[in-house]
């Protein structure tokens, strides 16, 4: 069994009904920008969550904000969820454009839901699927509400699958308040409209129904966006600067609303060079500070991260990772810049690389962000991902008692006379801040001495280097975030990082089912690499496989170059998220 | 070689400056540690933030708290230190290189946004550390020099003022103007390189250049009159060309709002109970 896990050709690949077994009701709504797909995508995710379901989703659009593909896929059940899921089971076309991308998935017994204003168009639908016409336009404009045809496949979704209209309103309501009461009122015109068409002309031939909720523990529904965002407020942020960039700048949405409630401010920048330096003269102030971007925009803030490292200022830079060199896909998914994070800027630069794997990690791993960049005084990068951007989550509500905060370790006015950057045994200094008596220095990008004077003597260089690298030494002790699943032994043992893990988890999951050994690792902290916890990880699996979505293997190349583990490498790279689907039905796992 | 040596203040180290004989650097340090003290501002309070180059040496030579930045970036740098902290002095310094060519685009907007910062650019038309490639503001470049008032008032700034290093207790006073300003206020000052540009420098002059003062006849409100003077032909002006208040950028302004932990808990929690799902 373990030999043929790896190159076996009798891989089951008939399994692919067991992505049906489970309890869970996939709804993919399609459209072009301006149909409302994410508005009706959001509503129904909430909806869902207020039914007491879990809640999964995964969103996608184009880069242009009028027309271009736009996709929000969402997955409920009554028990614990790790990916939006490889398959669908309910497609809803807004737009007939966005139809032809997304028909190849529909199997046998699926539901194509349509504006049948479209009718016109000659569709070919999959032999099976069982198709839903209805004239969603038509009754957008009779309930007084012409482009609220999203809120009439609400309607419809709830009639026909058993949706709750009472919550669907619910969200509604709370989403059009502030557009007036005559825009409330057309929509639920709309929503009602939509229903009442199920009643009198549909007759339900398909198989699939909402599951039934249960009350749950304290649970909050979040965008990986915004879970960044409040994690960063639970540590202490209060400082964030950007510039706009997509994927990016719902998080500062997020943050100009919340971040003046604790006394926090929030800086537009005039580009990603700015925004950095913004915060990084923030954290030389005294107050904890971040800046937010994507690919192009991290870019530009190599050298002032160099900076950050070499003057010990704390700061959080977090890349919300798009896909593509250069302008590439703004709007789609991949994991393409760890090597930009790891050996990004010239010199020898120590900084940190952190990746959340889900929602829930945005929220505690943005936290530990904070609590190393300020326990370590240097730049620590956040890669989160344009899946973890836009995906919501019902996830249990943080407890705030629980989260640990960490703050600088502070100059003190009897350290008389103060140097900044003295030596210490862990490599950390105490760091004053401007308006503390004593506590005077320059902040330097040059190389220093203790005093923060300039210095280029032989030996100054290698001891100060070593002195900002101290700092790591005891890194993997100290903190190292990384989760384990599967069996104690196995053939193989995935390794994934940020949002891949998702699709891992789902299918480890699989595996399981079909009575394959195969287990799994999540690190959140990629840089400095945890070489401990991927060597005890390496010896419990047969073969390590990193699963990775960019072209190089970047996670493998970098686990190669710092262990004796030679990983096979999973790599996909199509500007859409990994699916458990990818893993668990590969030929082989090594190839 | 280091020889210059500036006058000792509350706010300047004591031993050599890392200035070339001659320098116009050198001057302008001393002017700023004076016009430091004189406007009552402690070293503890204020915070020099400059980009790299000769110039931005001033930095080592200082007793306040300083950031030595990187090339163009001592704006944001500086804004980010004074929004986290608007109780700080906050005085940006650099070169005419960062400026008016790396950091211009952050010139631009900073003037935009009307921070309570004072910024002197020390200009000498020149990349000193580099051996004296010519910079934005070199009339004797390959290209059209750029007239660094007239960009300073087309984008905004609410203080505009030009000095001379050779003329200190004028430049003192001004930068002492700019310190009091409410809202970003510059300073250009000419400060020549002596090793790379004697003789060909500020006004092709051998000796002490020559500058026009601009006297405080004119209506310091008129932008269409500071343009004028600033784009003048003949020797370059001193004094102070322009002047407005403008609402300043909120960020900058009033002190940091703290709360105690409770609150901030409190709070907190509220954040979260926006985002509470709550079963129907």
């Amino acid at each position: 069994m373990p030999e043929d896990l790896l190159s076996s050709t009798a891989w089951p690949l008939g399994s692919r009904q067991l992505n049906q077994l489970d309890d869970s009701l996939i709804v993919r709504l399609m459209g072009v920008g301006g149909d409302g797909v994410m508005t009706a995508g959001r509503v129904l995710t909430e909806a869902a969550a207020l039914s007491g379901l879990e809640v999964l989703s995964e969103a996608t659009c184009s880069a242009e904000v009028r027309g271009g593909e736009t996709m929000y896929q969402l997955r409920v059940s009554p028990s614990t969820l790790v990916t939006a899921g490889d398959r669908v089971d309910i497609v809803v076309l807004l737009d007939h454009e966005a139809d032809l991308a997304h028909r190849e998935d529909l199997l046998t017994g699926d539901v194509l839901l349509y504006d049948s204003v479209h009718d016109a168009v000659p569709r070919a639908h999959p032999p099976g699927v069982v198709s839903y016409p209805v004239p969603m336009t038509q009754l957008a404009e009779a309930a007084g509400a012409a482009i609220a045809k999203n809120v009439v496949a609400l309607g419809v979704l709830a009639e026909l699958f058993g949706f709750s209209l009472t919550n669907i309103e619910t969200s509604l309501r709370k989403r059009l308040a502030a557009k007036g009461g005559h825009v409330v009122a057309s929509n639920l015109a709309a929503l009602a409209g939509g229903a009442r068409y199920v009643k009198e002309h549909l007759v339900k031939r398909d198989s699939f129904l909402v599951p039934v909720g249960s009350a749950r523990d304290e649970t909050v529904l979040l965008t990986g966006n915004e879970a960044i965002g409040l994690g960063a407020l639970m540590a202490g942020c209060r400082f964030y600067a950007h510039y706009p960039i997509t994927p990016a700048t719902s998080v500062a949405d997020w943050l100009a609303t919340h971040l003046p409630l604790l006394g926090g401010k929030i800086c537009a920048a005039e580009d990603g060079m700015a925004s950095l330096g913004l915060a990084i003269g923030a954290s030389y102030a005294g107050a904890k500070a971040m800046t937010g971007t994507s690919g192009p925009g991290f870019d530009l803030m190599q050298e002032l991260i160099g900076y950050a490292s070499m003057a010990e200022v704390p700061v959080v830079i977090l890349d919300v990772q798009r896909a593509g060199p250069s302008t590439g896909l703004p709007t789609k998914y991949e994991q393409a810049d760890l090597f930009s994070a790891v050996y990004g800027a010239h010199g020898d630069v120590p900084k940190i690389v952190l990746a959340p794997g889900d929602v829930h990690d945005c929220v505690h791993v943005t936290v530990e962000a904070f609590n190393l960049a300020e326990r370590y005084q240097l730049p620590v990068i956040l890669l989160s991902d344009a899946s973890l951007a836009l995906r919501e989550h019902t996830i249990p509500r943080p407890d705030l008692a629980a989260i640990k905060v960490v703050d600088r370790v502070p100059f003190q006015p009897d350290q008389a006379p103060y140097s900044r950057y003295r030596f210490t045994d862990s490599g950390v200094s105490p760091m004053s801040a401007p308006g503390q008596p004593g506590g005077e220095y320059v902040a330097t990008g040059l190389e220093h001495t203790g005093s923060a004077f300039p210095s280029d003597a032989p030996g100054t260089h290698q001891a100060m280097t070593d002195k900002r690298f101290q700092k790591l030494a005891r890194l993997e002790d100290e903190c190292s975030p990384v989760e384990r699943e599967g069996p104690p032994s196995a053939a193989v043992g995935l390794v994934s990082w940020g949002s891949t893990q998702g699709a891992v988890r789902e299918a480890v999951r699989r595996f399981d089912a079909i009575g394959m050994p195969v287990a799994a690792l999540y690190p959140k902290v990629l840089w400095p690499l945890p070489v401990k916890a991927l060597t005890a990880f390496a010896r419990s699996v047969g073969q390590v496989v990193v699963v990775e979505a960019n072209r190089q293997g970047q996670f493998a190349d970098v686990i190669a170059a710092s262990t004796s583990i030679r990983p096979k490498r999973v790599t996909l790279y199509r500007g859409v998220p990994l699916t458990a689907w990818d893993i668990f039905g590969r030929e082989s796992l090594t190839h | 070689m280091p020889t210059a040596v500036h006058a000792r203040t509350t706010f300047s180290r004591d031993g050599d400056a890392p200035w070339c004989r001659g320098c116009g650097h050198a001057d302008v340090f001393d002017v700023l540690c004076r016009a430091l003290v004189a406007s009552g501002i402690r070293p503890t309070d204020a915070v020099v933030v400059t980009g790299v180059g000769c110039s931005s040496l001033i930095t080592f030579q200082l007793r306040s708290y300083a950031m030595h930045g990187v090339h163009g970036r001592a704006l944001p740098l500086a804004l980010g230190v004074k929004a986290a902290n608007p109780d700080l002095h906050v005085v940006v310094a650099g070169g005419d290189g960062d400026a008016f060519s790396i950091g211009a685009n952050h010139l631009i907007h900073t003037a935009r946004k009307n921070p309570r910062l004072t910024y002197l650019i020390m200009d000498n038309q020149s990349y000193g550390m580099t051996m004296g490639q010519p910079s934005p503001t070199n009339v004797h470049g390959e290209h059209h020099a750029l007239n660094a008032l007239g960009v300073l008032l087309a984008a905004g700034a609410t203080f505009v003022a030009q000095a001379a290093s050779w003329r200190p207790d004028e430049a003192e006073a001004l930068i002492g103007q700019a310190l009091g300003h409410p809202g970003f206020s510059v300073v250009n000052l000419l400060s020549p390189c002596p090793t790379f540009h004697h003789g060909e420098g500020i006004d092709g002059a051998i000796g002490i250049p020559l500058v026009r003062e601009i006297g405080s006849e004119h209506d310091l409100g008129d932008r269409l009159h500071a343009l004028s003077v600033a784009f003048a032909e003949g020797v370059p002006c001193v004094g102070l060309l322009y002047r407005v208040e403008r609402p300043m950028y909120a960020l900058t302004e009033g002190s940091a709002l703290v709360h105690e932990q409770w609150e901030e808990t409190a709070i907190l929690e509220a954040l979260l109970d926006e985002h509470r799902v709550v079963w129907t």
